[in-house]
């Protein structure tokens, strides 16, 4: 019966102008949503590509210098520094470039808004260029991207509302669901039946449409591909689960049609656009992320107390203006670059402790955040679609850590060499430490999103529960 | 007549439970996100006051200097916060609040509050405006997509076409009585952000964010209308009130929902910004071999040194009454600035260019062209920011060319890095304070989204009117 059933209301689905268009309109959206994505994160990738090409380019240059014997010149005019002085490699500036995950397709996230290319280099991040970034569009960040979270965290459930609104409502305003009745049947089989049959039918066309896609245009041979696209279809089915579980929640009460209508599109806006949207302005005034000013105020601070400790070391424009430097011979070179290295790691040093407190703060409001969550199924579905993408703040973080590995290793191999007034071999080229990210292992991935996709399941068995406790007074007249 | 029929679409709203339930829904939100607007609005103007203050003292009391080294270290200047920023934040949480003043270099504004948030904020806030531009044509559609469907599934529609009533009376009535209803709601709300407005700032903050906020209210007032319109055509050709609902509902969707996204996307890679090392690789190069190669720097340097010797008939740098670096500096710093203009020029070019390619989306969504005004009025849009960004750089230039000078005229070549200055010279540099445009300026680059709302609300009331003298009575 219970098959029967579903192959009826495919049926009828198939025959209705109106499903057929809405499941087009809707298939177009993920198409559009997925080749849009994927553009952007194309050009994205591109840029990150000529950066790292660049500065390897760079150093393989320097490389080859040194290896046909080229000690630099100080002609004026073309003034060139020796490419195997370890100063002027280790003051250069060096990209940390974040890679997408095989997935990212899945959701831009905050993909656009965290930089994903963080600079590194023996001195402190102020005056070089990296921390002179920014020139994105701010009004791109308003309406956010066309992507395939988009349509998932929004539309989706629209479609599936759109669907099962009137799932036992339509079948009693026409009179058939008496007939139905008449079958050796229950109330609850027939909707269960029924909402199982759209159910399949939605998700396969959101599995099928996006998974396409997506196979189109990631890298489907990375390694963790498959787990995290495995993890994606769990969460969007348990997302799904949810809406149509709702639906046949609210079928439960026996309203009209009409007032089924109102009802599931009423809890549509409260939980995808009012609740969320509400909550952040909640959050930002009740625990505002800590003013970003104090830590600028603290650094600038660091950074005058330094200029005067400096100032002792050497007069204080050479920190300002090292072109400047006397031209009269080498070794007046090397004592400036040493009281340079000596004040700036003593900045860091300093610097790092700022950023760390500002830092401690700020995770202790997100951690209070992320427990919000749970408020709406659209919150927790966004965020464990950006985790699946790896787009979220959990793997940025992930690799600032490993910036800061890296950022270690750099100074651990050229300070010394400055100040042991050393000069780089062809061999210590080679061993120059390079940027790879680690990723992040999927066990994190799963543990943080499977928790998502339990408590969706939950809430829809719930849900579930109550529809079926309310479906014994369900009227089966008008 | 027109009264009558707005009475009486009047009435019947205030009858209706509905109406009732989810206007009050409506209007405690908008007072809530009020609420919120201004306690965020006041914490940031707080921060923001306090650390433009902040790093005036710091600048002051850096102690004895040399002066162009201190104008290497120099201040920060900090974007205030706009008061009408409560009710539309715009974009100030995706833009730089803060930018670093040196010499030398012009920088961009840092800090978008956005990148310390989670991702619960791309959801994006529901600030007051959010409620209007989003919820309020819900509610609209919700009072008139059986405006004509409904009447006529009742049959009363015959019956007062029966009368003779004039389309256009008929339209406008029910155009009046929707509005009727809305200012119920929106009254009293106006009056609480008047009040809101009133207690965030001082009284002369207050005074020139008067106008602003009236043009903000004609605008929304137009795009409401825009609601209705389209509302009252739909329902007068739609068959039935559930085909009414349904194109209704999509039309929100499309227009609220899927075009900004679509129109953002399109503007994006329409007109690519440079990454922030193509940048800074077109300053730097364009620094040493002079604007688009003409005029490199050491050239630059010789000529300057060949003029001043001259003026003052020395042979030598070193026999100058003045520092002849000072001058050197400030030479340079005006080339910079042509660079800069240049530079942080297209920046800002391209980035209009994103939003009129966004704008001319406009055209098929209501909602863009008063997302983009509201934004204008309240100061938060890309223009308000972009003359902020300028007028820091105003200052900086001022700023740097006082030090420089001072550099220049008081000490000796020779003297040189070796010559210090202390508080009173930090005391007498310019200090930063920010002047945000007139309502004028404001109003002036929103002319397209103006003609657009415009467009669309008289537009979309003709279209009523024309559906209705089409439609079917029965």
């Amino acid at each position: 019966m219970f098959q029967k059933i579903i192959k009826n209301e495919w049926r009828n689905l198939f025959a209705e102008k109106s499903f057929l268009i809405l499941a087009v309109v809707f298939a177009a959206l993920l198409g559009y949503a997925v080749y849009n994505g994927s553009k952007w994160l194309k050009q994205r990738e591109a840029q990150s590509k000529t950066l790292i090409e660049t500065q390897d380019k760079d150093l393989a240059e320097k490389r080859e210098k040194v290896a046909q014997g080229f000690k630099g010149s100080t002609e004026p005019g073309n003034f060139q520094p020796n490419p195997a002085d370890p100063y002027s490699i280790g003051m250069s500036l060096q990209y940390a470039v974040l890679p997408f995950a095989s997935t990212a397709v899945f959701s831009i996230g905050q993909a656009d808004i965290l930089p994903i290319d963080a600079g590194v280099t023996i001195s402190t991040l102020q005056r070089t260029v990296a921390d002179k970034s920014g020139f994105e569009n701010p009004l791109s960040f308003l309406a956010g991207r066309f992507d395939l979270s988009f349509v998932i965290v929004y539309l989706l459930p629209l479609f599936v509302l759109a669907m099962s609104f009137n799932l036992l409502s339509s079948e009693r305003e026409n009179g058939t669901l008496q007939l139905l009745l008449s079958n050796p049947l229950n109330l609850k089989t027939l909707l269960t039946a029924k909402v199982t049959a759209q159910f399949i039918l939605i998700l396969a066309i959101v599995l099928a449409v996006s998974l396409v896609g997506v196979l189109l245009t990631s890298n489907t041979s990375a390694n963790d591909f498959w787990s995290r696209s495995l993890l994606w279809i769990l969460l969007v089915t348990a997302y799904t689960a949810f809406w149509f579980s709702l639906a046949v929640f609210v079928n439960s009460f026996g309203f009209s049609s009409a007032t089924n209508a109102v009802v599931s599109s009423a809890v549509w806006l409260i939980l995808v656009l009012i609740l969320p949207s509400l909550l952040t302005v909640a959050v930002s005034a009740m625990y505002p992320v800590p003013s970003r000013n104090e830590a600028i105020a603290a650094i600038r601070n660091v950074n005058l107390d330094m200029r005067k400790d400096g100032s002792r070391l050497l007069s204080e424009h050479y920190q300002d203006h090292p072109e400047l430097m006397p031209k009269n011979e080498k070794l007046d070179l090397n004592d400036f670059g040493l009281a340079f290295v000596y004040v700036q790691r003593e900045q860091k040093k300093r610097v790092e402790e700022v950023e760390n407190r500002f830092a401690e703060q700020h995770g202790k409001q997100q951690n209070l955040v992320k427990n919000l969550r749970f408020l709406s199924p659209s919150i927790i579905t966004n965020e464990a679609l950006n985790d699946i993408a790896g787009t979220g703040l959990e793997r940025y973080s992930h690799f600032r850590g490993q910036v800061k590995e890296f950022d270690r290793a750099w100074a651990d191999y050229f300070v010394p060499k400055i100040f042991r007034l050393e000069k780089l071999s062809v061999t210590d080229f080679d061993q120059i430490p390079r940027f790879k990210f680690q990723e992040e292992p999927f066990a994190n991935v799963f543990s943080r999103v499977i928790f998502g996709v339990l408590f969706l399941l939950a809430v829809s068995a719930v849900l579930m529960y109550l529809a079926f406790g309310k479906l014994a007074n369900y009227r089966l007249e008008k | 007549m027109i009264k009558t029929i707005a009475k009486k679409d009047f009435t019947e709203f205030l009858r209706d439970g509905r109406f009732r339930w989810t206007a009050l829904i409506v209007f405690a939100l908008l007072l809530v996100s009020l609420g919120l607007g201004w306690k965020n609005y006041s914490t940031v103007k707080r921060e923001q006051d306090a650390a433009q203050a902040d790093s005036r003292k710091t600048w002051e009391n850096q102690g004895e200097r040399n002066p162009h080294s201190a104008a290497h270290f120099g201040v920060y200047a900090y974007k205030p916060k706009m008061p009408l920023s409560l009710i539309d934040s715009g974009l100030d949480n995706f833009s730089g609040n803060s930018i670093w003043v040196e010499a030398h270099y012009q920088n961009p504004a840092r800090n978008r509050p956005i990148e310390d948030a989670t991702a619960l904020q791309r959801f994006g806030e529901l600030t007051a405006s959010g409620v209007l531009q989003l919820l309020l044509p819900l509610l609209i559609i919700f009072l008139t997509f059986d405006a004509f469907a409904g009447e006529r599934s009742s049959g009363t529609l015959r019956q007062v076409l029966s009368l003779g009533v004039p389309r256009l009376q008929l339209v406008l009535g029910k155009t009046l009585g929707v509005l009727a209803a809305l200012l119920l709601l929106l009254v009293p709300a106006t009056v609480i952000g008047i009040l809101a407005l009133a207690l965030a700032s001082e009284n002369d903050v207050l005074l020139s964010s008067v106008p602003r906020f009236a043009l903000m209210c004609v605008g929304y007032l137009l795009y409401f209308i825009a609601f209705i319109g389209i509302a009252l055509t739909v329902s007068a050709f739609a068959s039935n009130v559930r085909t009414s609902l349904v194109l209704l509902l999509a039309f929100w969707i499309f227009s609220c929902l899927l075009i900004p996204r679509f129109a953002n996307d399109v503007a994006q890679n329409a007109h690519p910004i440079p990454s922030n090392k193509q940048f800074w690789d077109a300053v730097y190069k364009d620094m040493r071999e002079g604007i688009d190669g003409h005029n490199p720097s050491n050239k630059r340097t010789k000529e300057l040194e060949e003029k001043i010797l001259a003026q003052y008939g020395v042979a030598k740098k070193e026999d100058l009454p003045i520092n002849f670096n000072g001058l050197s500096l400030q030479a340079s710093e005006e080339h910079s600035n042509l660079l800069f203009d240049k530079h942080f020029g297209n920046i800002w070019k391209t980035h209009h260019t994103q939003e009129r390619t966004q704008g001319l989306f406009g055209t098929v969504s209501p909602f863009l062209p008063i997302r983009a005004f509201s934004m204008g009025m309240a100061g938060t849009d890309l223009r308000h920011q972009e003359h902020f960004s300028n007028a820091v750089e105003q200052y900086r230039r001022e700023f740097v060319k006082m030090l420089n000078l001072d550099f220049a005229y008081n000490s000796k070549t020779k003297d040189d890095y070796n010559y210090f200055v202390g508080k009173e010279i930090w005391q007498k540099s310019p200090e930063f304070a920010y002047i945000s445009p007139a309502t004028n300026w404001a109003l002036g680059g929103q002319i397209p989204s103006v003609v657009l709302l415009i467009l669309w609300a008289f537009g979309t009331l003709g279209l009523a009117v024309y559906s209705a003298t089409k439609m079917r009575a029965f």
